[in-house]
């Protein structure tokens, strides 16, 4: 969200920590796309990664998390200058599904089970929600009345 | 014997290169197991660490 990130983010007021909750019941790729996008945190372009995978999905260029979606996310991570081969590596033997597997227990345990959802300071916000929501909330937490 | 020793000493450094032990090489990234969420700077967060407001987001990808 540009805005959020102009007014908030960019200002020092508000810091964004993404988190996974692969809906993998509905979504057959999306562990594998978590993976990815994990998997290039290593090498510095989580939240580019993160972005193309967002508009692969959009163009069904990926689906169910298949050896043909490994090819897509590889020629991704080459297309965003980082190693193919070690991005490949950490994705193929799984390096860390631990931390999507804690972040999916932390979701469960906040009582999250559909995405997205924010934990805004502790106060749960769920489903996408215009600007003006965010700032309602952020607002109040920098000033409060 | 001594106008060998430099041949001598660059062969040690490139084997010691070759076998990863050379002065200030370092452990890659790909053998840190520790969860991203724990390291520091997280590399899943943008913006200050110590804001004021720290949201969540949960996401998934399809």
């Amino acid at each position: 969200m540009p805005q959020l990130m102009k007014n908030y983010v960019d200002t020092g007021k508000v810091s964004i920590e993404i988190r996974d909750f692969p809906l993998t019941q509905i979504h057959t790729g999306a562990l594998m796309a978590a993976q990815a996008a994990n998997c290039s945190a290593e090498q510095g372009q989580f939240f580019l990664m993160r972005k193309t995978l967002f508009n692969g999905t959009a163009n069904k260029e990926w689906q169910d998390g298949s050896l043909d979606d490994l090819t897509t996310f590889g020629n991704y991570a080459a297309s965003i200058g980082i190693d193919r081969a070690q991005f490949e590596s950490c994705v193929t033997t799984n390096r860390h599904l631990a931390q999507i597997k804690a972040d999916m227990a932390l979701a469960q345990q906040l009582g999250i089970n559909s995405t997205p959802a924010f934990i805004i300071n502790g106060r749960l916000l769920m489903g996408a929600q215009p600007y003006t929501e965010f700032t309602k909330i952020i607002d109040t937490m920098i000033s409060p009345p | 014997m001594q106008r060998f020793l430099p041949f001598w000493l660059g062969l040690l450094l490139l084997s010691l290169v070759a076998c990863g032990f050379a002065p200030g090489s370092t452990t890659s990234t790909p053998n840190d197991t520790s969860l991203l969420s724990e390291r520091t700077p997280n590399p899943r967060m943008i913006g200050d660490a110590n804001a004021p407001v720290k949201i969540i987001e949960f996401s998934d990808y399809q």
